[in-house]
This record gives C-alpha cells, structure tokens and sequence, in this order.
C-alpha cells in the first residue's frame, strides 16, 4: 500500500467498499496517539486498546451510514471520540476529573451522534446479555448465523440435523426465544 | 398463536426472497392481521438488532487480532509498562526527587553545623577556653599596647569568666578554669591585667574564690549585686555575661530544671547558649540578683547548660568562714540593679565581671 492509499479519503472509499484491510492501517497510523492521551491521562495500555478499537468501531459504523459526513480528518475524529469515551469512562469511575492533557486539536462530538453512539453501545449491551440467557444450543447457533455467517447448510451440518429445514426450525424456535429474552431485558432497562 | 409457516413467509418478505404476487398477497394480509404486522415489527427489529450485533462483534474480533500482530512481542511489553510507569508518574517523582535533593542538602548543612557546635564544645564541663597560637599572640599585642605593665603579658592557655565577689578584691570562679594553673591573672574591662592568687577550691561545687595580689588593682566601692538565699523558680528569666571569645558577651534563657547535669542538686540547669569561657561567669536574674555561677553544659543535649546555685556558693563560704580565713567573706545584701533595664544593668555589670587567664607550663 503505497502513500496515496493512506488518504482520509482512500481509507473512507476502501471502508465503504467492505475492503476491512484497510483497519490495519488505522490501527498502525493511530493508535500511538490514543494510547499516549489515555496512558497519560490516567489510563492503560488495556484502557486504551478498548477505547480505541471502540471509536475504530464508531467511525466504522458511520462511514458505512452513507449519510455520514466527516468533516475533520479521521485522526482528529478518532481522537475525539476516543477522549469522549475517556471522559465518560473516567468520570463513571472517579466522579472527579482531574486535568485532561491533550496532545492534538479536537472537535466537539455533537449530543445527536453521542446519543446514537450511546444507543448502539446500549442495544448491543441487551444483546449480549440477552444471549447470554439464552442457553445452549441456541446460543451457538444463533452466533454461528449472525456472527459467524454460516449458512444454513453449515449449520445443520455441523449441529448433526438432517436437513436444513430442520435447523431453520430450529433456529426460529431459538430467534423466539431471543426475542422474549431481548425484549425482557429492554422492559428491564427502561425501568 | 402464529406459526412457524408465517414466520418462514416473514422471513423470506424482510429478505425479499417472495414473489411480486407472493409479496402482494403477504402484504394484504399484513393489513388484515395486526398481530402479524407486530410479529413482521418485532422479528424486523431483532433482525437489525442481531445484524448490528453480528458485525460488531466481528469488527471487534478483527481488530483484536491487527493489536496482537502489531503489538505481540513481549520484551517491548515490559519496556511499555515502563515508560507508562514513567509518563504517569513523572510529576510526581520530579517532586520527590526535589524533595529528597533538598533533604539531602539540608542534611549535610545540618550536619556541618553540628559539627562546628560540636568542636565548639568539645570540652564538655569545662568550658574555660583553651587559646589557640594565634589568639594567644594577639591578645598579648594589645595588651601590650593598652596596658604597658610590667606584668606577665605571656600567652594564656585557658579562659574563663569571673566575676567580684566582694569589694575588695576577691573574684569568684569555676574550679576547673583555674586547676591547673601555674599562675592566674584577671582582666577587666579596660584591659587591665592583676595578677591573683586561689584562696579557696572546692571540687564538689566547682568553684574557686581568687584574690588579686597586685599592689595596683583598686577596690570597688561596692557591688551592686547581692547574692540570693532564695531557690530559683523554673521558668524565671536568667541572664549571663561571659568571655567565650575577646569581648565580653551576653547570653540569656530560662531556668529550666532545679537540679544540674544527672541530679546535681547543687546546680540549676538553665536554657542559655554557652560556649567555652562562659564557666564562671554569673546567673542573673531579672532584678540583677546573682542566683548562680556558669559551669558548663551538657555536650550530647542542646540547650542544657548548668549553673551552681547561689545557695550552694552561700553556704559553701559561710563554712569557710569558720574554718580557714580568720575574717570570712562579706557578702554584699543590697541590690542596686533591680529598677534598671536590661542594658542599664549590664552597662553597671560589666565593671564587676572579669576575665580569668590562665597560665601554666605544658
């Protein structure tokens, strides 16, 4: 991968044309920044892993949304987030933040977009915890189709069922189940 | 109770697996049964739900797996922990290393001034003052110069403070200023040098009583400071005048225990800085009452020196009256000092308080 292909906007076409190979070279170009600002404020090395691959994850989402503008460069976006996420991190653990030192310019995250990263970050919460009630062999079959994305074939194969009918049948009695569970847990955080 | 057949049919609709007819006929259904449309609702939302799950979780795998190709090797690891150790806590140890850089200097200047004190009172209960070569030769020059007697103006090896004990002559000590001396001379403060004789030792209390045997030493008229009988109050406000160096010098603190160095009832001990050539010289009281005689001091306890009371001197003379000298000592009962301020009384003391050279043959 030459220079050019390094471009904000290269990274942004390649992202949007499902080519993931180009993560590697966010991670290579920024994660030394985002580790330095949450090592100096306090953090990890595992602090900033996490909060880094979670605005990797962030932005990811966003350029898939084609309605997405990015309106700074993807560093200055990466960090920002980051250090959002920081903020909130630390003050859920501390209630007093001390001075942030920042390395690099900015920009403010709007609450419509912190909202929407709140949002993804909470339904993927009930998620995991709904399938973590779920029980075996849903759980793993559910996983395999949708985290996995093994076909039906596979599944039913690798479950031992006969035919793939039968582990489509399977897999909607598990989806009922899920969803009882999903729901469940959605009255319970609404509480 | 809907069943898994309209649950395949919504699953191939949300796919857009159906047929244009299929999808027509689906969806005039879906007006008609409400509680399809919320199974199409609900299993649309999970289908989402799940989707967005699915691709998260593998982005989060993916990246999980470019951290540990990128950041696998071990060594570097330890080497990180390090300078996040250091990048985390450089403030703090910048305070710490000054705090200790300062610790460390003050420690050395501490260290260097007890070592002066120290050599400074390296004598410990005799605080008479051995003359270096130099000091020695100088203070011969100007006595040489101011007082052209024909009297011994040879070095001094000790010194020491005295001070009249009566009018006419006779000078009160510490013992161990004068022990060893082949002779004894008294300096006053115009320089004046007599030569004087011990009449009296007792080693107990440490005191020598002199009398000047020069034919040219003038009596005072009279002392205007008497001797107390009474017991010194701890706490009371005690002052001296001394010799520890050429010019007389002021010291003063408080009475700080009624008894001397490990139990000495004959001593007080008191809180004023002396140093050698202080031993003799008197303990004043605020009203200019002599209450004690300097002694010495405690080398290993700052602040402790020690006095020997008035009583003990009072006594002490009173037994000689009866046993040696035929006339005793007057001891002088009016104190002239008691209205006057502190710098008036020394301007009057001053005259009465002497210094003791000591001289005698290595």
């Amino acid at each position: 991968m030459n220079e050019i292909d390094n471009s904000d906007e290269q990274i942004i076409a390649a992202l949007r044309n499902n080519d993931d190979s180009v993560l590697n070279v966010l991670y290579k170009l920024y994660f030394g920044s985002i580790n330095h600002f949450i090592i100096t404020n306090s953090g990890s090395e595992d602090d900033a892993k996490d909060i880094f691959q979670e605005a990797i994850i962030v932005f990811y989402q966003n350029i898939k949304d084609q309605n997405f503008e990015l309106n700074c460069k993807i560093k200055t976006y990466l960090y920002s987030v980051s250090r959002l996420m920081w903020l909130k991190k630390i003050k859920k653990a501390t209630a007093i933040v001390g001075k942030i030192t920042d390395f690099e310019g900015f920009i403010a995250i709007d609450d419509s977009e912190a909202a929407q990263m709140e949002e993804r970050e909470m339904q993927f919460g009930k998620m995991s915890m709904a399938l973590s009630e779920l029980g075996e062999p849903c759980k793993t079959l559910i996983e395999d189709f949708y985290i996995k994305q093994l076909s039906m074939g596979q599944i039913s194969e690798k479950f031992g069922y006969t035919n793939a009918d039968n582990a489509k049948t399977q897999k909607y009695k598990c989806l009922m189940r899920l969803k009882k569970l999903f729901f469940k847990q959605e009255e319970r955080l609404e509480l | 109770m809907k069943t898994g057949k309209d649950w395949e049919e919504i699953e191939k609709y949300l796919e857009g697996k159906l047929s244009v007819n299929e999808t027509n006929m689906f969806e005039t259904k879906l007006q008609a049964d409400s509680e399809l449309l919320q199974l199409l609702l609900a299993h649309k939302k999970m289908n989402v739900s799940l989707n967005a799950y699915g691709e998260r979780v593998r982005l989060k795998q993916k990246l999980e797996q470019i951290h540990q190709d990128t950041f696998a090797e071990m060594p570097q690891n330890q080497q990180n922990k390090l300078k996040i150790f250091w990048i985390q806590h450089y403030k703090t140890m910048a305070v710490a290393a000054s705090v200790s850089l300062l610790v460390a200097i003050s420690t050395i200047l501490y260290i260097n001034f007890q070592k002066v004190q120290i050599r400074q009172s390296a004598n410990f209960k005799a605080l008479r003052k051995d003359m270096d070569r130099i000091k020695r030769s100088q203070s011969a020059l100007i006595n040489n110069l101011n007082t052209p007697k024909k009297e011994e103006i040879a070095p001094a090896n000790y010194i020491g403070t005295g001070f009249a004990l009566t009018n006419d002559g006779y000078f009160i000590t510490s013992l161990h200023v004068i022990k060893d001396a082949d002779s004894v001379f008294i300096q006053n403060q115009n320089a004046q040098t007599f030569k004087a004789v011990t009449v009296f030792r007792n080693e107990q209390s440490d005191i020598a009583i002199l009398k000047v045997v020069s034919s040219n030493f003038e009596a005072y008229k009279t002392l205007p400071y008497s001797f107390t009988d009474k017991s010194g109050n701890i706490g009371e406000h005690v002052f001296t005048l001394g010799f520890p160096r050429e010019d007389m010098v002021y010291g003063e603190g408080a009475l700080s225990a009624a008894s001397g160095f490990e139990g000495d009832t004959v001593s007080y001990q008191i809180s004023i800085p002396v140093n050698p050539g202080n031993s003799g010289g008197p303990l004043l009281d605020d009203k200019g009452n002599i209450i004690g005689l300097i002694s010495g001091k405690q080398t290993e306890t700052e602040g402790a020196a020690f006095a020997v009371k008035s009583q003990s001197i009072i006594s002490i003379i009173q037994e000689l009256a009866k046993d040696s000298l035929e006339e005793g000592f007057k001891l002088n009962k009016k104190n002239n000092l008691a209205g006057l301020s502190r710098v008036n009384q020394i301007k009057v003391l001053k005259d009465y308080i002497v210094t003791i050279k000591v001289y005698n043959q290595e």
